[in-house]
């Protein structure tokens, strides 16, 4: 949409927007994290940095797991605070940036659910940003087909069960099965929603979205290949709205090792650049971490453009790579063992 | 190997005898226990030797096993912290589906070391490996290597545990054969060799108090014979003096008038003449 008419209605978010994304740590920050000795120093360093005074009224001895907590916690009200003023068509994007989350909380509460496990304690482990309505309403029912009925057909999330799983396939469904399904029917209804909004955020998302696809597909071909999933079971997990589709999608459904699936991603210049750099050694990166850092470029690149959506979903992203960066670097210094603590992924 | 400390008659110092009746019987029963306590040192001996040399075996299995177990803890922290990194819900979604059948199983066996019995454990991975499809999407190398590490310290804290109260059982049986074969080295021989001659020596006082008392009662008899010997010829002599009177005293009568005034002694020997 032409920018005149795009800062009527999300001129402001967006300004707000890139105004966070100029807070994201720089590699000199990634530096003097890195040199680190304990955690006392490290939370010394963030508070020259954007997050500020985050960490000040936790008890000492810090832990890693309060530092994930609460910069995750920065990261939700600045995007609830988005989500808050935005109309639409932004607030459905937005929504639709939510749904990841709220499937993954809908996996934990149904796990929790399977094993009798209190709501109360279940809740305080869900994401912030993919919580709904009718998470309270879960402990009614005792297994997922029943889940299914009571609940979550009034959640947002009901068209991407029905398009592809019934009620027997939920009772007798591996959990991480259900997972992957819904996010495959989740990730091709939001490239079909971006696809619809066109424009500049057409342009950015859907190749961000098509990278997500085929990312997913080769990660999950890799990896089912020790476990018990059969070919057509993995093939029902593949995105369709990648650049795999359909005849990548059909090689890799027939791969058998990793050898094929390396000679299936070569006929793709980006991903076939990926793999080259990626190996099982000790000094190199593994394949999901070469995938991280292209992920990474595409989000970065989002911001080169303006008037679209598209910085929404990059700032997210990139600011939930940083926290990672962040929770690892801690890691390595908690446990004093910093053999791998460059494994991070500086973003700009 | 079976001469030293033999030397037991030089343990004997300050053991006390076991209280019992010098004689014959008993001199049979002091030889048999001497026989069974020298079985048993024997058999003592033999188990703290091959006790000790349990432990040193084991003893070099737990350093083994102790070596790198620090270094292979810290990977496998490190290892599920990157784990996390790729997949930050890990945690929760690991915590919340702990399954219902086990992925390991330990089986549990007896097994006889050098007479001791020590417990032996078996490792079985049974068919329910656990979180099959856990990071299929994002993170599923590293979780399956972290999965390998952490089943790798597993296996290796049940070796630990079974060496160390294996350790604790031999040490223990170690303890008591080396006890019991003391024992019976310093006090049990010995003071049955005490005993042994306590009653050699008072069986020996008794013969020698019989030859003894024989040989008086001897001396006696003679000493009576002679006597009787001389008032016979006294008598004989008289007799001989007279005229003959009427003979109605019978020889026979004589002895054993004689006979009977003398005292019990008499009576023995007639015993030893018949």
């Amino acid at each position: 949409m032409k920018g005149c008419i795009f800062n009527i209605d999300a001129g402001y978010l967006e300004g707000l927007c890139r105004g966070f994304k100029c807070g994201i740590l720089k590699q000199s920050d990634y530096l003097n994290l890195v040199q680190c000795e304990t955690l006392e120093d490290l939370k010394l360093h963030l508070q020259g940095t954007d997050y500020g005074t985050f960490l000040a009224n936790e008890p000492s001895p810090l832990s890693v797991s309060t530092i994930d907590d609460k910069l995750r916690e920065k990261l939700v009200i600045e995007f609830q605070h988005l989500r808050n003023h935005s109309v639409e068509p932004m607030s459905t994007f937005l929504d639709f940036i939510t749904y990841s989350y709220m499937i993954d909380n809908i996996i934990l509460l149904i796990t929790g659910t399977l094993h009798q496990r209190p709501i109360s304690e279940l809740i305080p482990k869900c994401h912030p940003l993919g919580s709904f309505e009718q998470m309270e309403a879960i402990h009614v029912a005792a297994t997922p087909a029943e889940l299914y009925n009571a609940v979550l057909v009034d959640t947002p999330l009901a068209p991407f069960f029905v398009d592809c799983i019934s009620e027997q396939d939920l009772d007798e469904m591996n959990i991480e099965i259900i997972r992957n399904t819904l996010y495959k029917a989740y990730l091709e209804a939001f490239y079909e929603f971006c696809k619809q909004i066109g424009g500049t955020t057409a342009d950015v998302m859907c190749e961000i979205l098509a990278f997500e696809a085929d990312r997913r597909a080769i990660i999950i071909t890799i990896n089912s290949f020790g476990t018990e999933l059969s070919k057509d079971d993995r093939a029902k997990l593949y995105p369709r709205c990648g650049k795999l589709n359909p005849d990548g999608l059909a090689a890799l459904a027939r791969a058998d090792d990793y050898e094929q699936v390396k000679a299936v991603a070569e006929y793709y210049a980006e991903y076939s650049a990926l793999f080259e750099g990626a190996g099982n050694n000790v000094g190199d990166k593994t394949l999901e971490d070469k995938f991280f850092e292209h992920e990474v470029t595409l989000n970065v690149m989002a911001f080169l453009q303006q008037f679209h959506f598209g910085v929404f979903y990059s700032y997210l992203k990139l600011k939930e790579q940083e926290c990672r960066n962040i929770v690892w670097i801690s890691e390595c210094v908690a446990q004093k063992h910093r053999a791998k603590i460059d494994n991070y992924i500086p973003i700009f | 190997m079976f001469k030293d400390d033999d030397e037991e008659e030089e343990n004997t110092f300050g053991v006390t005898r076991y209280p019992c009746m010098p004689s014959l019987v008993a001199l049979q029963q002091m030889r048999n226990r001497l026989h069974l306590a020298f079985l048993g040192r024997k058999l003592m001996k033999w188990t703290a030797l091959a006790t000790g040399r349990e432990l040193r075996r084991l003893a070099a299995e737990l350093y083994e096993v102790y070596q790198g177990f620090g270094e292979d803890l810290r990977n496998a922290f490190i290892l599920l912290a990157r784990s996390r990194y790729f997949y930050p819900q890990l945690n929760y979604i690991v915590t919340e589906d702990i399954g219902k059948k086990a992925g390991v199983v330990v089986q549990q066996s007896a097994k006889t070391v050098s007479g001791v019995k020590i417990v032996q454990f078996e490792i079985f991975e049974t068919e329910y490996p656990p979180y099959a499809y856990l990071g299929i999407e994002k993170g599923g190398q590293t979780i399956l290597e972290t999965k390998k590490a952490w089943l790798d310290l597993l296996k290796r804290l049940i070796m630990m545990m079974q060496l160390r109260a294996s350790f604790l059982m031999v040490e223990l049986a170690n303890k008591n054969a080396t006890k019991k074969s003391n024992v019976l080295a310093k006090i049990v021989i010995p003071r049955l060799n005490v005993t042994s001659h306590y009653i050699l020596s008072e069986l020996e006082e008794k013969e020698r108090e019989e030859v003894f008392r024989l040989k008086r009662v001897k001396q006696k008899k003679d000493l009576e014979k002679k006597l009787d010997e001389d008032r016979r010829r006294q008598v004989a002599a008289d007799e001989g003096n007279k005229l003959k009177p009427a003979p109605s005293r019978s020889r026979e009568q004589v002895p054993s008038r004689t006979r009977s005034k003398e005292s019990g002694s008499l009576a023995v020997i007639k015993k030893e003449d018949n």
